[in-house]
């Protein structure tokens, strides 16, 4: 049997060795000597921080109770690292270019730089964290107690070992502020610690397989084996294993430090991609053997979460005995050390650091160093979650329940994977989706999953658990709205992860981004695209340049400042002095400074001196990819088409009206020349007889002189009539509008064409009736019913011909109709009949040229009034219309 | 230079190896989970082993080996 002194001298040394590890290699890297500590090979064996001491112990006691289903926690891990190409590579390019600190970095980056997503995601991490840092400090202390001998006080022993390692993480993980947010040192030791674990495995699994037992197939013969193996664990837990472990992977703060955040070459993740899966191939190898001879030779009731120390212990290999608990030594405090530092960085970048800007804003310049503030908030909070994780130790004691710690901790972490997911590959997830996403999603987990596995101890009570809130059955927290799922991790992993992404899916469709979150979804899943092309994009924003240098320097420290600054200026084309202030430098000192304090607070500081500022149209345009460019596009041509269309409609329309227009003016001109062409003709013939002939009777003589007369005042007559009609229809002419009584206008028309009617043989038929008092020019009013009368006599001669005319007052007009009883005129007609020289029929009376009833018509309308054809009843019926007058104005 | 015949023959090689990054972890995964794995969960042995076991760690290592070879692959060629 080892005695005490000899383990803990042994862990001393270790530890010792570490120390020296960790030491040695930060100085080399200070110095600029990375050499193979940027090999692929470190960076593999530090991911194995992903085996635990819970895998390390646990995976031979899971195999010991469940056969196979301890392989399940190993090969999602291996599903998603040969699938590299797709998640880690694209994941490892954006926080590379966003200088991502930690998992809640990416997640508020990537968000718009939300900080309440930030606060929101540590809080869950460290929720989730704080037991599995605990379940490593018990098995610590579980297998430090099976070496004493009953004296060694085991919280004690945990107490020291929190202390111990909080010390090496204060010195390894917060040596120093930097740009990119990497830790040779503690990485090295990782890696150390890594290979310090395969060895053990290993070589119990050798002393197993070959010393207890002869060969693989004497293992398998044992009873034990066909015992563990005949159980059929392949259904639903199975599936859900694999997938909470393929999500550990990713989302666990320490797996995510160690792949993302310490990767310091993208071709590291190639080796990665099969190496790691080679390490934890060669971790789980050995795991069936010693379980099944454990089961098989160690006495009944023995823990199997200890076979692979107390199997050589009980064989006498007591050097192996220290080499497999040095081992489990390692699987722990690797595990703690990291996480400790991925923790502490998202606690001090997403909780500390938020607050003391908020409680110095408005004095940024006055506040002093920030390297220290932040130095210190990290130490800090390393104290703070080793102080928790070892507080939840004293608290749950060395419960069965933490087995089950670690599942617990990988689905609280697992509610971080659809926000990550969707914020790498969909670009309309939006900073509210992903709130209530890893909101609810946590909600759901805490109360099916973490708060029950305390067994009543905590918020929940047993009563509860067992029956649901207030006697609700149907809220059981193990079967939710009666969901009959019997394993509780299989209901909680369906439920919580059923609501996130429909959470996710929800919020993200029913918000609207803002302008910095849709620059940062362009940036991060387009990132191959951009990156390729070379094109960064950044706000439109800037401050001076001795503002934003004085800022680096109290975040970077003045001498990393200033070398990125001259590096800028250089490529600026300045050989000295600062560099200019544009967008792009802004952005850049805004990803440097993200690099030490995440990318919320590092956003809040810029935007301090320097403004939010906005895209600007053209990275709007960027953004929206192609396709949205051309719907966009064609939107907009459609639209254009449609104005087009419309306008060439009107186009076309008016160059009818136009060509109508033409039309009826080269009619009338042809018409006014062939009306012109007759009396001119006439008078021009009897002149030349009267001319030419010398020789004349004076009668006939007379009579030639007369007709020229005749024909030239016709002319005359014509002439003034275009005139006349022409000032009418431009509308130049201003009408007198005198009180006049309608009767005596009336009469007067009927006296003046009372030659004409006798003539004709037609007799009038007016009947005065009450004075009718209007307003109006007389003596246009008289032309008007005097053209209307001669034009009844002219063409409405019935048997025997009469004439009537009516004059009525009604409640709007005056009107007055003078009806014939002729043929009457065609409908087809009625319109033609106040065309400008549109005689009906070729019956021509000397003296008209056809004018006489489109300038009544005009008249008409210059006096607010009208002249119709009314078709109907037997003759032509024409209507005149006048507005009604008041009596008292007509009196006047 | 999307039509498939005007790619030249390294073009052609390198989509092949998108599409295997792809599909590998798909193939993966449906050789290990249910329905396709239970077929192996009987109480057969070969070579003293029982076949679960064999199938299992046997397909981890053969994952392992593609996954080491296509990734040379990936990393060596130029990116597109």
């Amino acid at each position: 049997m080892l005695s005490w002194n000899v383990i803990v001298l042994t862990c001393l040394l270790y530890v010792a060795a570490l120390f020296g590890v960790a030491f040695w290699a930060e100085r080399r890297a200070r110095a600029g000597h990375f050499g193979w500590m940027r090999s692929p090979l470190v960076y593999t064996l530090s991911i194995s921080v992903y085996c635990t001491a819970w895998t390390y112990y646990g995976a031979v006691g899971s195999a010991a109770r469940n056969g196979l289903e301890f392989a399940a926690i190993y090969l999602g891990p291996t599903l998603v690292f040969i699938g590299w190409w797709f998640l880690f590579r694209k994941l490892v390019r954006i926080a590379r270019e966003q200088r991502t600190t930690s998992i809640a970095d990416l997640l508020s980056s990537r968000y718009g730089k939300s900080s309440l997503i930030g606060v929101f995601v540590t809080v869950l991490a460290v929720i989730a964290s704080t037991p599995y840092i605990a379940l490593q400090l018990t098995s610590l202390s579980l297998s430090f107690t099976l070496f004493s001998d009953g004296s060694a006080n085991s919280s004690l022993t945990a107490f020291w070992i929190a202390v111990g390692l909080a010390i090496f993480t204060i010195l390894f993980g917060t040596r120093h502020v930097d740009a990119n947010e990497r830790h040779y040192g503690v990485v090295t030791a990782i890696a150390l610690e890594a290979i310090v674990k395969l060895v053990a495995i290993a070589s119990v699994g050798l002393f197993v397989v070959f010393g207890l037992a002869s060969g693989p197939s004497d293992i398998f013969a044992r009873p034990e084996s066909a015992e563990l193996l005949s159980a059929d664990i392949f259904g639903p837990r199975w599936i859900t294993l694999v997938f909470l472990s393929a999500t550990a992977i990713i989302c666990l703060p320490r797996m995510f430090q160690v792949i993302v955040v310490e990767n310091v070459d993208e071709r590291h993740l190639a080796t990665a991609a099969w190496a790691f899966p080679m390490y934890i191939f060669l971790m789980s190898l050995f795991v069936l053997p010693i379980a099944i001879v454990g089961l098989n030779t160690m006495p009944a009731g023995s823990n199997p979460d200890l076979f692979v120390l107390t199997l050589p212990l009980a064989s006498g290999a007591n050097t192996l005995a220290l080499v497999a608990f040095i081992g489990g030594f390692s699987a722990a405090t690797s595990m703690v050390i990291v996480s400790a530092i991925a923790l502490a960085t998202m606690m001090s970048n997403h909780i500390f650091m938020p607050l003391w800007l908020r409680a110095t804003a408005g004095t940024p310049s006055s506040s002093g160093d920030v390297r220290r503030i932040l130095l210190i908030s990290r130490r800090v909070s390393i104290l703070v979650i080793m102080g928790l994780g070892y507080l939840y130790y004293l608290l749950a004691g060395d419960g069965g329940a933490l087995a089950s710690i670690g599942l617990i901790a990988f689905l609280g972490a697992a509610q971080f994977l659809p926000s990550v997911i969707a914020g790498l590959y969909w670009r309309g997830a939006t900073r509210t989706g992903a709130l209530l996403a890893v909101g609810s999603g946590a909600v759901v987990w805490a109360y099916t999953l973490f708060l029950p596995s305390f067994g009543g101890s905590l918020i929940l009570s047993a009563e509860t658990i067992a029956n649901g809130p207030f006697g609700l059955g149907w809220l059981r927290p193990n079967a939710l709205f009666g969901s009959a799922i019997s394993d509780p991790l299989v209901h909680a992993v369906i439920w919580s992860m059923a609501v996130n992404i429909t959470m996710l899916c929800v919020g993200s469709m029913m918000s609207r981004p803002r302008a910095l979150e849709q620059l940062q979804a362009k940036i991060f899943v387009d990132v191959f695209a951009l990156s390729a092309a070379g094109q960064g994009m950044s706000l439109g924003r800037t401050a001076k340049s001795e503002k934003l240098f004085e800022l680096a320097q109290r975040i970077l420290g003045r001498e990393q400042a200033g070398r990125m600054f001259t590096e800028i200026a250089r490529a600026q084309g300045k050989p000295s002095g600062l560099p200019d202030a544009d967008p792009a430098l802004t952005a850049r000192l805004e990803r440097a400074l993200a690099g030490a304090l995440g990318a919320s607070s590092a956003h809040a500081m810029v935007s301090q001196i320097s403004g939010h500022g906005t895209v600007s149209v053209p990275e709007l345009i960027r953004m929206a990819d192609e396709t949205a460019q051309i719907v966009e596009y064609s939107h907009r041509i459609e639209e254009k088409s449609r104005e087009l269309e419309i306008s060439a409609d009107q186009l076309r329309r008016a160059n009818e009206r136009l060509r109508a227009i033409s039309d009826q003016k080269d009619a009338f001109l042809s018409q006014v020349s062939h009306e012109l062409r007759t009396p001119m003709t006439s008078i021009r013939s009897f002149a030349e007889i009267l001319r030419e002939t010398d020789q004349i009777d004076p009668d006939q003589h007379q009579r030639f002189v007369t007709i020229i007369h005749e024909e030239s005042q016709r002319l005359t007559r014509l002439l003034d009539e275009i005139l006349d009609l022409s000032v009418l229809e431009t509308g130049r002419t201003t009408m007198r509008r005198d009180p006049l009584w309608l009767d005596d206008v009336i009469r007067q028309a009927l006296d003046a064409t009372e030659p004409l009617m006798r003539r004709a043989g037609v007799q009038p038929d007016y009947a005065p009736g009450a004075e009718i008092p209007v307003l109006a020019d007389r003596d246009r009013l008289a032309q008007v019913f005097i053209n209307v009368l001669s034009n009844a006599v002219k063409y409405g001669l019935g048997l025997p011909p009469r004439i009537k005319v009516e004059a009525v007052q009604g409640p709007q007009e005056v009107t007055v109709t003078i009806t014939d009883n002729g043929p009457g005129i065609a409908e087809a007609d009625a319109d033609r009949v106040f065309e400008k020289f549109s005689r009906l029929g070729e019956a021509t009376l000397a003296g008209s040229a056809g004018l006489g009833l489109p300038i009544s018509r005009e008249i008409m309308r210059n006096l607010d009034g009208d002249l119709t054809l009314r078709s109907g009843e037997g003759g032509a019926c024409f209507v005149i219309t006048l507005p009604v007058v008041e009596q008292s104005a007509a009196a006047e | 230079m999307s039509d498939a015949d005007s790619l030249s023959t390294p073009a052609r090689a390198r989509r092949r190896r998108y599409d295997g990054a792809a599909l590998l972890p798909i193939f993966a995964a449906i050789m290990l989970l249910p329905p396709f794995v239970s077929l192996f969960a009987g109480s057969q042995t070969l070579f003293g082993i029982p076949v679960i076991v064999l199938w299992i760690f046997g397909i981890w290592l053969a994952l392992i080996a593609i996954a080491a070879r296509l990734s040379r692959l990936l990393i060596n060629a130029p990116e597109s």
